[in-house]
């Protein structure tokens, strides 16, 4: 069965009436709100025209500069949510990448699944987007936890700390905080969270079993992903709020 | 040789395109084991020029000298060590007494055994009782707390000490014993100090010689005595007038 643009047309009014009550309430989130609405449509057209030429690709440089297409306006949304962090760009830009690239390579050297587009791209989308949550709630509550600290930092720093050394506890603190979603969402997957992906290829017809290895594969794999980015992300950014005379950057 | 040496001191605190002056061109010597009290009103800059002495804060231009060492040519973290600063609120760390004094130590690889000892010997030294090393250092007053404040900064063993407004969250009672402490630790462990208060009673007490600074300016540096009974500045004088006219009836 396939869905008519009527019926997408149709679950977008739910959007419609979220905007309408965003706006009432004036939660300041309208515009964002329409803005995300009108992006999935586009988005997602241009990656089914993208997918409709190159899934057959095999080219592997192909698809590497698709993926590192992917990475980038991941990178890029995720830097722009707030100026969260110095270098915040590059710093998401090499942690999505570092998740990706390695789990991706393992999958790949055990031939697990095959260097096609039309395999890589949607394992791909699936493990950035939970890289992403985890490098945002990463660098979000660093910067939270070392404003509301600043003085306990500041102690630290005159005793003789290293900027790690300083950091170390907010660190661990923001690091078991970005853990969350991705914890919470492997606890129900099955039970309360049928994976989009999963869905999909239960609607494509594909055999229960067949779609729930594939899951599971993406699970673990969107786990370690997810790990891989938020250390990276620490590491990179804990040093981003110091000079390099070791003086907290106001 | 002087222990403490600035020369033309000045910082700016750049907001958008828009520079302040915070304070500018001040020179002043501090002689070995003296107690400095740098004074003046709020935000005069008193706070901001002491971070730049321990490079919390960078001065703009000018220079500071440690025992004629330049202090921008040490690594930050033995600038740190050597010049220990306790800040206005006593911001310990949540664990306990006992791990909050020996940060310090255990930054520098010092044995559990030397921890534990120079913990005990300080603790004493600040006048708490050694059983408190094992409380949890937040369920402490405030008057206790920036008493290991003080322990845990001494761990170092710092040649200079830099005090920030430490009585100036203090009841009366607990701001005398701090200021015992302080005399203490300059007549027993040889340490020099500076001390910024907007407390003429604290400085009058403790200051051997007092710095006044007055929107970024150093308009006055004399000895305690000379401060009070013969000021040579215009705005000294009004300075001593205003606190005078407010708290005079107290002040003895
Ligand atoms: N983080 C900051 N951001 C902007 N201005 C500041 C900051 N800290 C201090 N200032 C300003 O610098 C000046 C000096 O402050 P400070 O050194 O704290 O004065 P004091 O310790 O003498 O009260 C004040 O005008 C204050 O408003
Ligand atoms: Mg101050």
């Amino acid at each position: 069965m396939e869905v008519s643009y009527w019926g997408v047309g149709l679950s977008s009014l739910v959007v419609v009436a979220v905007i309408a009550i965003a706006r009432y309430l004036r939660l300041g989130i309208t515009l964002e709100l329409a803005n995300v609405s009108v992006r999935v449509f586009f988005q997602l057209l241009l990656m089914g025209y993208v997918l409709t030429y190159v899934l057959n690709a095999e080219h592997p440089l192909v698809i590497f500069f698709i993926l590192v297409g992917m990475v980038v306006y991941g990178a890029y949304t995720v830097s722009r949510r707030e100026s969260m962090v110095r270098r915040a760009f590059w710093i998401t830009f090499i942690s999505i990448s570092a998740g990706i690239f390695l789990t991706l390579g393992i999958i790949l050297l055990g031939q697990v699944i095959e260097l096609k587009a039309y395999t890589i791209i949607p394992v791909v989308s699936m493990i950035i987007s939970n890289s992403m949550n985890g490098v945002n709630v990463m660098m979000d509550r660093l910067k939270g936890e070392i404003r509301s600290q600043k003085q306990q930092i500041e102690a630290a720093l005159c005793l003789g700390a290293s900027a790690k050394e300083a950091t170390e506890e907010l660190v661990r603190t923001a690091i078991r905080a970005s853990f969350i979603p991705t914890l919470n969402r492997a606890l129900t997957v099955g039970i309360v969270t049928l994976p989009g992906s999963m869905s999909g290829m239960i609607f494509a017809g594909i055999n229960p079993l067949a779609a729930v290895k594939y899951q599971m594969l993406i699970e673990y794999v969107i786990i370690g992903s997810a790990a891989i980015s938020i250390f990276c992300s620490a590491f990179l950014s804990y040093r981003e709020f110091f000079t390099k005379e070791l003086q907290l950057r106001e | 040789m002087s222990k403490i040496r600035l020369e033309k001191a000045s910082f700016q605190r750049k907001s958008g395109d828009s520079t302040a002056s915070i304070f500018a061109e001040i020179t002043l010597e501090i002689q070995k084991q003296e107690i400095v009290c740098l004074l003046g009103p709020s935000g005069s800059g008193k706070s901001t020029l002491l971070r730049c002495i321990n490079r919390l804060g960078e001065l703009s231009s000018g220079h500071v000298w440690i025992d004629d060492r330049s202090i921008f040519d040490l690594p930050p973290q033995e600038l740190r060590r050597r010049v220990g600063m306790v800040l206005q609120t006593p911001s310990l760390f949540d664990l306990t007494v006992w791990e909050n004094i020996s940060y310090g130590l255990r930054l520098k690889g010092a044995s559990p055994a030397d921890q534990q000892k120079r913990a005990r010997e300080l603790i004493r030294l600040v006048g708490l009782d050694e059983q408190l090393l094992t409380r949890e250092a937040l369920s402490l007053s405030i008057g206790q707390q920036q008493r290991v404040s003080i322990a845990r900064t001494l761990a170092n063993d710092p040649e200079v000490l830099l005090l920030d407004e430490i009585t100036s969250a203090l009841d009366p009672q607990s701001a005398r014993i701090i200021e015992d402490l302080i005399l203490l630790i300059r007549d027993q462990l040889g340490k020099t100090i500076i001390l910024v208060t907007h407390s003429m009673h604290t400085a009058k007490r403790v200051a051997d010689r007092i710095a006044l600074l007055m929107n970024g300016r150093l308009v006055e540096y004399v000895e305690t005595e000379r401060f009070f009974s013969h000021p040579e500045q215009e705005e000294t004088k009004q300075f001593l007038a205003a606190f005078m006219a407010e708290e005079g009836a107290e002040w003895k």
